[in-house]
């Protein structure tokens, strides 16, 4: 039999394929762009039951047509099905089988001849295999580990590129939350199949029973708070709801953080596809709203032909998909698109998308022939790409691209700059060029990618600037490549820095190639004669300064080398940013760092992390680094200098054990705790350390030549200052607040040859701000620091 | 002449013409190379190739043009696909972000002894996508920000109706302002009242720019207000 159309196994049907079928798939792109299908070729979705009962003698076989060549259809995707592969044979595929969620079972099958042969890209997917094999793929198996595979090795064998490839996506970033779910206030209105002719204002409580429609010059406002809950009816049985609203008149839903507007299903339980979608067509007049709403259960929540829209501060939360348009102009602003079948697919537009959260959808974002302007978005845990861009004009800058199986996706790009991305973390690729040109690929951080940090076939590009760190078969690859590849960091990839895959020569110098230089790391002519030259001339003699491309450290970062910083940045909640030895940040005046979740400044003794000035190097060049409620935070072999505040600690428990404070206006100042400070060394500060009503051990340090070394404004009695030598600080080794009225415990410290009390402001000075218990003093260094 | 599925108008044969040229068998192709209000551009180079692929270098390369944007290159007879681009440097190569392009290829046939006419558009990133409006002819935008002194208020929004009008829901509304104080209003060409609220629906309105006439794209507007107690 011949397939020539997409063909779904809906949920609760079984599909029994008998022994001896042939299937011939038509080798077509770009087929339905309903949300129900996953790939722009045809392919076979198993929602409900697969059933292949081929045997030995008569296998059931699933082929391309035309030339079969691998991809040329999609091939059969479990999303949420049960499917069982008896003595099947799948070919020219781009993947012969797609798990998202299911289970599988394999017993005797091969899967030959596809791009790739298995692909679980699903958390909680369960392959089994019995006998059979996979084999002249790209690619055998490609799996997230937490996926349960039980997939003898010997059945995956002799694929081109690779047989296995198993990834890890880090936990999707930002964690996830619930949307507002508000109860409906009151007892609905009722509403059918209605034409809202004129100005409609709805608020409270609307149940929405059939099409409601907004004509022409009609308006209808929606208030904040209002609840819509539509009734599933499915009058042609293909298992999607029909009630929405057709809108060619003007929608303003204007709701506000605190009274969002809920457009969801009226059914319990409810599920995606419950209810159709808010179509607009022929709105291209004065904007449509939709502001602060919650978009669930829809088919797509937001339809738009020849509109107007603008989307801010909205989720969009399993739906099959959240928005599709085309002919439109389109702002999505901060919205959260998540755990949805696609987040976007958009064509023939202008898109702003900006701050908006994309995340563990099973597709991200897919736009075609737009004018694409996408800044400050996270991409993150999607299970195919995260934005997609064919035939587009784009400027993709400062976006989060972490945890998919591909970032961003180019592909017949004739325009476009990508410019102070982080691209991390991604099963297979961070960035993918094809047939694209006129790119500019500047200053983004490309690491931590399985197979390939960036790889670019048949595409022109300027390449600089970037770091390409910890990717895994190879940072960049390049196939058919025109342009230059100039001043970009390349140390540190698991295996080959550039992959040159074809006859023609690239230019790439003054770039850093790590300590073992370029032809350690470059795999052209001089491995395989096959293959162009890397012309890598003038390398550089280390790695440049990168500037932090992002407003926030978001989800696990890594900081390493040297970057600067220009503004601050920002550690939210939840987050954990490790600086790892040799890491010198330098700020920009009035620069900084902001923790709310977790900091880890782990140096090593003479491999210190640097925190410093960009630019002139004095006391109060850049801002403060201020940790907040950061407990479980550490500063190790850290030094800081020339700040305001170098660390400005409230409310964490905190380690600072060997590290240096020098030259900077304050150097570490906190509120509560616990701290502990230790074997740290304070030096020409302003003031070296400031407690204010502090909890906490300073212990063992060398607190030198500055004008005072430890104030306490108030609370003194939380702190222990033992042990440490305090020399040579003027006025005050120690003084005592005016408001405080506690003693402080600072026995056994060296205050050097002089009398103590000469270093002390307390009672003795000023009666009534507490006293200063320094005796028994030292009688001669402690040397816990070295002077 | 081959358009396929572009994206954006950037490129396109103004005027094709044919006329006697050189006489020795060899084709000669011409025109000007305009940006994309049709003003002439210096500085662009015109590239012919032999076939579609345009990322490599250029078969043949005009010299660059002047002030009154004109190219001319004398070819062998066949068929070539053209790219004008403009760059701010003198690297070959791809384009880099602030350069400007005419985007996907033009094909033109050079025929021995005639001289064809092909102008070429280019923009820049910027242009491209202002280039591609997606609202109806009479609508434009005013975009600004609200602040108090020069600190910007979030939890605001634009409205606007025509003028002399006072309905209780303007038909023109911005989104809520953010952190940034930015707004955006689309609106229809002619007079306004431009409104501020901070409840919907607005129950505080105030008419903060009366009688605007609009007849194209505002930008950087900066409308005053008091921060909220």
């Amino acid at each position: 039999m011949s397939l020539a159309d997409d063909l779904i196994v809906p949920e609760g049907r079984t599909l029994r394929v008998a022994a001896g079928t042939t299937v011939r798939v038509s080798a077509t792109d770009a087929t339905r762009t309903e949300p129900e299908y996953l790939s722009p070729r045809v392919e076979i979705t198993v929602r409900g039951s697969l059933v292949i009962e081929g045997t030995r003698e008569a296998p059931v076989r699933f082929l391309g047509t035309g030339d079969a060549s691998p991809g040329a259809w999609a091939g059969i995707l479990v999303d949420g099905g049960v499917a069982s592969l008896r003595e099947a044979r799948i070919e020219g595929a781009e993947t012969a089988l797609w798990i998202g969620s299911g289970d599988v079972t394999l017993e005797g099958s091969d899967l030959r001849a596809n791009r790739y042969g298995l692909v679980v890209a699903g958390p909680g997917a369960r392959v089994s295999a019995l006998q059979g094999t996979i084999t002249d793929n790209d690619y055998g198996v490609v799996a997230v580990t937490s996926a349960t595979l039980d997939v003898p090795r010997a059945t995956v064998h002799g694929n081109r590129k690779a047989d296995w490839h198993r990834y890890a996506p880090p936990a999707t970033w930002p964690p996830a939350g619930p949307p507002p779910a508000p109860q409906p206030p009151g007892d609905p209105r009722l509403v059918g199949d209605e034409v809202l002719k004129g100005e409609h204002l709805w608020s409270g409580a609307v149940r929405v029973q059939g099409v409601v429609r907004v004509p022409e010059g009609s308006r209808l406002i929606i208030v904040p708070g209002t609840v819509i809950e539509f009734t599933r009816r499915d009058t042609n049985g293909d298992g999607l709801g029909e009630n929405g609203l057709m809108v060619q008149g003007v929608v303003v839903a204007k709701g506000t953080e605190h009274d969002p507007i809920v457009f969801r299903s009226a059914e319990r339980p409810a599920r995606p596809g419950d209810w159709d979608a808010i179509n607009l067509m022929n709105s291209e007049g004065s904007a449509n709203l939709f502001e602060h709403c919650v978009f669930q259960h829809a088919y797509r929540a937001l339809h738009f032909h020849f509109a107007n829209v603008v989307v801010q501060g909205s989720w969009f939360v399993d739906n099959y998909r959240a928005a599709q348009f085309q002919e439109s102009r389109v702002e999505l602003r901060g919205n959260t698109l998540r755990g949805n079948r696609s987040g976007v697919q958009g064509r023939d537009s202008r898109v702003e998308l900006v701050e908006n959260v994309v995340s563990g959808n099973h597709l991200g974002a897919h736009l075609l022939r737009a004018a694409v302007d996408a800044r400050g978005n996270t991409f993150s845990g999607n299970l195919g790409e995260g934005l997609r861009l064919r035939e587009c004009t784009l400027r993709v800058t400062a976006n989060l691209f972490d945890g998919g199986r591909f970032g961003l996706t180019l592909k017949g790009v004739h325009q476009g700059e990508v410019s102070g991305n982080v691209l991390r973390n991604q099963g297979e690729a961070g960035l993918t060029a094809v047939d694209s040109d006129n790119l500019v690929l500047r200053g983004n951080l490309v690491t931590s990618n399985g197979v390939s940090g960036a790889s670019l076939r048949g595409s022109g590009a300027t390449i600089d600037g970037n770091v390409f760190s910890h990717n895994g078969t190879r940072a960049l690859g390049l196939t058919g490549f025109s342009g230059t590849v100039t001043g970009n960091g390349f140390a540190d990839n698991a295996g080959w820095a550039v992959d040159l895959e074809d006859a023609s020569d690239v230019d790439a110098p003054g770039n850093w190639w790590g300590p073992a230089g370029p032809a350690a790391v470059i795999l052209d002519h001089d491995d395989d004669d096959a293959r162009g030259r890397v012309r890598a001339d003038r390398p550089l003699d280390g790695p440049f300064a990168f500037r932090w491309p992002l407003e926030q450290a978001p989800g696990d970062t890594r900081w390493e080398g040297p970057l600067w910083i220009d503004g601050v940045v920002t550690v939210p909640p939840g987050a954990s940013l490790t600086l790892g030895p040799d890491t010198r940040v330098a700020f920009e005046a009035g620069g900084g760092l902001v923790v709310g979740g977790k900091i880890l400044s782990l140096g090593e003794p003479g491999r210190e992390v640097v925190f410093t000035a960009r630019e002139r190097a004095r006391p109060g060049a850049w801002g403060e680094i201020r940790v907040e409620r950061a407990t479980g935070s550490a500063f190790r072999h850290t030094v800081f200098e020339h700040a305001s505040w170098a660390l400005h600690v409230h409310f964490s428990d905190l380690e600072i054990t060997d590290c240096r404070f020098r030259a900077n206006l304050g150097g570490l100042r906190f509120r509560s705790g616990p701290l502990r400070v230790e074997r740290s060394r304070f030096e020409g500060n302003g003031v070296a350390l400031r407690a204010y009503r502090g909890v906490g051990e300073i212990v063992n340090n060398l607190m030198i030549d500055n004008d005072v070394a430890i104030f306490v404004r108030e609370g003194a009695g939380g702190l222990k200052v033992n042990g440490n030598d305090l020399v040579g600080n003027r006025p005050y080794g120690v003084r005592l607040g005016d408001f405080n009225t506690e003693d402080l415990d600072a026995v056994g410290n060296w205050w050097g040859p002089g009398d103590p009390e000469d270093a002390i402001f307390d009672d003795r000075d000023e009666p009534g701000i507490g006293r200063v218990h320094f005796q028994p003093a030292r009688t001669a260094p402690a040397g816990a620091v070295a002077r | 002449m081959s358009r396929g599925g572009t994206l954006l108008v950037l490129a396109w044969v103004l005027a094709t013409g044919a006329a006697p040229a050189v006489a020795d068998g060899r084709a000669t192709v011409s025109g000007r190379v305009l940006d994309v209000h049709g003003r002439p551009v210096a500085g662009a180079e015109v590239f012919l190739y032999r076939t579609a692929d345009t990322r490599r270098s250029g078969d043949f390369v005009s010299p660059r043009t002047g002030g009154d944007g004109a190219y001319r290159l004398v070819v062998p007879p066949g068929a070539y696909w053209a790219v004008a681009r403009v760059r701010s440097g003198e690297r070959p190569g791809p384009v880099s972000s602030g350069d400007r392009h005419s985007g996907l290829p033009e094909s033109i046939e050079g025929v021995a002894g005639l001289e064809r006419t092909l102008d070429l558009v280019v923009a820049s990133l910027v242009e491209a996508a202002e280039s591609m409006r997606k609202t109806r002819p009479d609508i434009v935008t005013i975009e600004g920000r609200v602040v108090s002194g020069s600190s910007p208020l979030a939890g605001r929004y634009m409205a606007a109706a025509p003028c002399g009008t006072r309905p209780a829901i303007p038909p023109f509304l911005s989104a809520w302002t953010g952190p940034d104080g930015r707004f955006r209003l689309f609106v229809s060409k002619g007079c306004h009242d431009l409104a501020l609220a901070t409840t919907f629906p607005p129950a505080d309105l105030r008419v903060v720019r009366p009688g605007l006439e609009v007849t194209g794209d505002v930008h950087a507007l900066e409308v005053a207000d008091e921060p909220t107690r």
